[in-house]
């Protein structure tokens, strides 16, 4: 059966022909340095076909529209045979898709992978994680509760700060003056059909010129040495072999974290209702925090600045070491932007809070700056410590 | 002296590439120009009616208030000892919605501690612009605003 299913196809296309390439591919050399941070490329790729896979099988329940999207992911979480853990494999995906992708970008970072030649492969890969960036804030809004609904207000509002076009993208953003089913529908069709397509042909051109170029080593611009048949690592069977290791690691994070730690639907959207305390998604804290400390319009130039320095930094360091350790100033300049984003998400995830730390209350301005309120004496006692005095001494 | 000039600096067949690519490039612009017009959100309402009842009088004890969507348009009504007095509930600043705060005699700004008084000027937090203020008017036990 097999012999004569391969002789109908041989028969009408030159089979020996189209061999060549796929083996040429199948068992090309890739460099010796190759390591298992070099996975990160195709684990973000596996979390985009895992949000494709599960993003089809909730728009089989899922209805973009103001009275019935609530419902209807509820409906998923409930009555749906096993409806729940594809919508919290979806959230969770989309999450650690964007660690992922950034864990990717930082490894391309450090490794200076992005040098001559391979320029434009960096430029596409930015552009894949800005993409991913949109994929979350559109996709925030659609189960249409509370906290997508006002994030979504506050978040298209900030791009109405946007000098002489910012009312227009706004309006243009939501549909309409406020965010409603209007808003709704539109982020629903980039969200399902115009970002998956978006992204599926710049990864295509990304893993291309990713085959054509090669991997880069770490040998300085001008004196990469190539890779011959017989030497480095082949990618079929040893590369593959690693991926797949990764590939079940990562659905096992992916199934663990939707069981444990489950993302809540919370209340359905109220547009009289601005609950308090109102947060952006976690990956927007830093960019949430920064625009705080100037006038709108200066803190949206100054968020700007992030994106369009990583499309052009292959441009602005044409240092051809790649060696990190031979690379101080790009390195430096790389760990003060790295803790500058955690320190701003960190105050941004902190801000306008009371918090306990070290058994003191703190107030912690819209700053994210801590004001102590009271020390340990006048404290009421939590509930773990009132239990704790409560039961007897054990002699 | 019968030397066409026309011929010398464009050949006839350079002339009809360009005219191929011309015709291509105004079809693709025909098309995307109406496609593009109709992504831009239909924004535009009818004429604005006067006023709009939006509740009964006694539908807002003194020193409550009462939010709504009116033509559009967010509003919070506030009653004061005197009067009512109707704002736009969209806080200036970011977009959330205010609410009265019958306690400190303010409207505020959940999002990030904007506060107003009851002209609707800024008086504390980042709001750039004071509250529109739009005018009410009782008849009948009925409360009517003017947007």
């Amino acid at each position: 059966m097999k012999h004569r299913l391969k002789q109908w196809f041989a028969e009408r296309f030159d089979l020996e022909q189209l061999k060549g390439p796929v083996q040429k591919q199948l068992h090309k050399p890739l460099p010796k340095n190759i390591s298992w941070a070099h996975t990160l490329g195709s684990m973000s790729l596996f979390l985009f076909v895992s949000q494709v896979l599960t993003g089809i099988l909730l728009l089989i329940y899922y209805r973009p529209t103001v009275n019935e999207a609530f419902e209807s992911v509820k409906f998923i979480m409930t009555k749906s045979y096993m409806g729940w853990l594809y919508r919290q494999i979806h959230a969770w995906g989309a999450n650690l898709m964007l660690i992922v992708v950034f864990l990717h970008m930082l490894r391309t970072f450090i490794t200076g992978s992005y040098k001559k030649p391979r320029e434009l492969t960096w430029v596409f890969g930015v552009f894949l994680f800005l993409l991913t960036l949109v994929f979350g804030f559109t996709g925030y809004l659609l189960p249409w509760n509370q906290l997508a609904y006002w994030a979504t207000t506050v978040g298209t509002e900030v791009a109405g700060a946007i000098p002489v076009l910012g009312e227009w993208i706004k309006t243009f953003l939501r549909g309409g003056f406020n965010v409603g089913g209007e808003t709704l529908s539109r982020f629903f069709v980039v969200h399902v059909i115009i970002l998956p397509w978006v992204l599926f042909f710049i990864v295509l051109i990304h893993l291309v010129l990713v085959r054509i170029q090669g991997i880069a080593t770490m040998d300085p611009v001008g004196s990469e040495k190539e890779t011959k048949p017989g030497e480095g690592t082949p990618f079929f069977p040893n590369h593959v072999l690693k991926e797949g290791v990764v590939f079940f690691i990562l659905l096992g994070i992916l199934i663990t974290l939707s069981i444990l730690t489950p993302f809540d639907l919370g209340e359905k959207a109220d547009p009289l209702t601005t609950p308090l305390a109102i947060k952006p998604e976690w990956y927007f804290l830093p960019m949430y925090q920064v625009i705080k400390y100037f006038p709108k319009l200066v803190g949206i130039f100054v968020v700007g600045i992030g994106p369009l320095f990583l499309l052009a930094w292959p441009l602005l360091d044409k240092s051809s070491n790649r060696h990190p350790l031979h690379r101080p100033i790009s390195m430096t300049i790389g760990i003060l932007a790295l803790l500058s984003l955690l320190i701003l998400g960190t105050m941004g995830y902190f801000s306008e809070s009371k918090r306990h730390f070290f058994g003191k209350e703190y107030d912690i301005d819209i700053y994210g700056i801590p004001h102590l309120v009271s020390s340990n004496a006048n404290r009421r006692p939590s509930l773990f410590e009132a239990e704790k005095n409560k039961a007897p001494a054990v002699p | 002296m019968d030397e066409n000039v026309f011929d010398q600096k464009m050949p006839r067949r350079s002339f009809l590439d360009w005219l191929i690519r011309g015709g291509l490039f105004a079809t693709l612009a025909g098309m995307l120009a109406p496609a593009l017009a109709y992504l831009w959100p239909v924004t535009h309402r009818g004429p604005a009616t006067g006023m709009a009842e939006i509740g009964r009088e006694d539908e807002i004890p003194v020193g409550g208030s009462k939010k709504m969507v009116t033509g559009g348009t967010t509003l919070l009504v506030v009653r004061t000892a005197k009067e009512f007095r109707a704002f736009s509930a969209v806080c200036t600043h970011l977009g959330c919605i205010v609410f009265w705060d019958s306690q400190k005699n303010q409207i505020a700004c959940p999002c990030h501690a904007g506060f107003f008084d009851l002209d609707g000027h800024v008086v504390a937090g980042p709001p750039p612009r004071p509250l529109q203020v739009y005018p009410v008017q009782v008849m009948d036990g009925k409360v009517f605003v003017k947007l």
